[in-house]
């Protein structure tokens, strides 16, 4: 009786560059140079130290690739010592009057009104200072990379804006719509621009 | 009396597919980072495999498939919600299958003790004490799936020893949400859920985060 071992096929042409062949990769190998796509938003700034826990799969897949680099750590950070959130009551010239109070819960009842100079506030912010608009008030330590705390007051406004540039279009042609309907005619352009506006 | 965090983090991260070469600081909109800010930015690199600048307050990284701002600066937090928001208005055809609001704070702990009370009151070591002498926590991640509200995702919330402050705990919130499942969308329903779940995730981070100041 004969025993056939099993050969592995292995043809001529597998040899040649572009040419079919059937090798089979493992797994591993597969996903160390194509993995999956990520599959998760988590972020870690907190890594632990070198440990010989095995990792499944190698961080960078999807071939070779750039990584980011090492980012210097250039940013500033902050202690907020205490939070404030409010709105703005009204605006004089280059100053804004605001209605605040405390976020923390221990302090969450008392309410108290500031006045803030326009230019305490980002230059891309200052738009969006505007009576009603929402406001956050931090007091802290600003942390510089060199490790120096500096004591900080800083104002900001919440930039997510209510609607999307789509949304304002469909209002605004939802508004032309019902301007037609009403037969408002010669009105319906200044109608529009108002609409736009509540929108 | 409320404790304080010694390090807040704040990383806003979307997977999908990008192009990392569009994302300059020099090519963003007046709207988003002034002419100044652009101009002293600290880029790393830009190749079609990855971006990397960064900013006082932010470092933005684009890789193929992951878009990630982060920031240390809690004032800031509004801005970079902003940023991101404003930037895939303009970029709204980018397909976004994932994205994430994750928050991050390192506090202090008041002792030695109260630091191991946090460990034994989150694990409690009754059962690891008949396998090891001395049993510590090292990590610990409670995960919400599905959401409480109508969107598919979860949260969650992981707890681990601060590797920035000894003795301290790191807290790390996870609120991740899944956009369009298996169909690819783009990048306005990401938008219209940063938009909706931005505040609920910020009010959900302090509650956490205040929850946990009480333990220290």
């Amino acid at each position: 009786m004969s025993v056939r071992i099993a050969q592995k096929k292995e043809p001529t042409s597998a040899k040649q560059i572009g040419a079919f062949h059937d090798i089979s990769l493992r797994k591993e190998r597969i996903q160390a140079a194509f993995g999956e796509a990520p599959n998760s938003t988590d972020s870690d700034t907190n890594p632990s130290v070198v440990s010989t826990t095995m990792v499944p799969r190698p961080p960078h897949p999807r071939g070779i690739r750039l990584i980011p680099p090492p980012t210097d750590n250039l940013m500033i950070g902050f202690v907020t010592e205490q939070r404030w959130q409010g709105y703005v009551t009204a605006i004089e010239g280059d100053k804004f009057h605001v209605v605040v109070y405390d976020t923390s819960l221990e302090y969450e009842d008392e309410v108290e009104e500031v006045e803030f100079e326009c230019q305490e506030v980002a230059t891309l912010m200052r738009p969006l200072i505007v009576p009603g608009a929402i406001l956050f008030w931090d007091i802290g330590f600003q942390v510089e990379p060199s490790g120096q705390r500096l004591r900080q007051s800083i104002v900001s406004f919440p930039m997510i804006p209510f609607d999307t540039k789509e949304e304002r279009l469909q209002a605004r042609a939802r508004a032309r719509a019902r301007f037609q309907e009403l037969g408002w005619g010669k009105t319906s352009e200044n109608g529009t621009e108002q609409s736009q506006e509540s929108a | 009396m409320q404790k304080l965090p010694q390090l807040r983090g704040l990383t806003l991260a979307m997977v999908g597919d990008f192009n990392p070469t569009i994302f300059q600081p020099k090519c963003s909109s007046e709207n988003l980072l002034t002419v100044e800010e652009a101009d002293s930015a600290n880029v790393q690199v830009i190749h079609p495999d990855v971006t990397s600048f960064g900013l006082p307050w932010i470092t933005l990284t684009v890789q193929r498939e992951r878009f990630e701002v982060t920031c240390a600066a809690q004032p800031y937090f509004e801005r970079v919600a902003g940023l991101v928001s404003q930037t895939f208005e303009l970029l709204r055809h980018t397909p976004i299958r994932l994205m994430g609001i994750n928050n991050e704070a390192h506090y202090r702990a008041s002792s030695i003790d109260g630091w191991h009370s946090i460990g034994d009151t989150l694990a409690p070591k009754k059962f690891w004490t008949e396998v090891f002498p001395s049993p510590g926590l090292q990590s610990i991640t409670i995960r919400q799936i599905p959401r409480t509200d109508d969107l598919d995702g979860y949260r969650q919330v992981t707890i681990e020893p601060s590797v920035k402050t000894t003795p301290g705990v790191y807290i790390a919130i996870n609120d991740h949400f899944v956009i369009g499942g298996q169909e690819v969308l783009g990048a306005t329903k990401a938008i219209e859920v940063l938009r909706t779940k931005w505040s609920d995730s910020v009010a959900f981070t302090e509650c956490v985060f205040s929850k946990f100041s009480e333990l220290l």
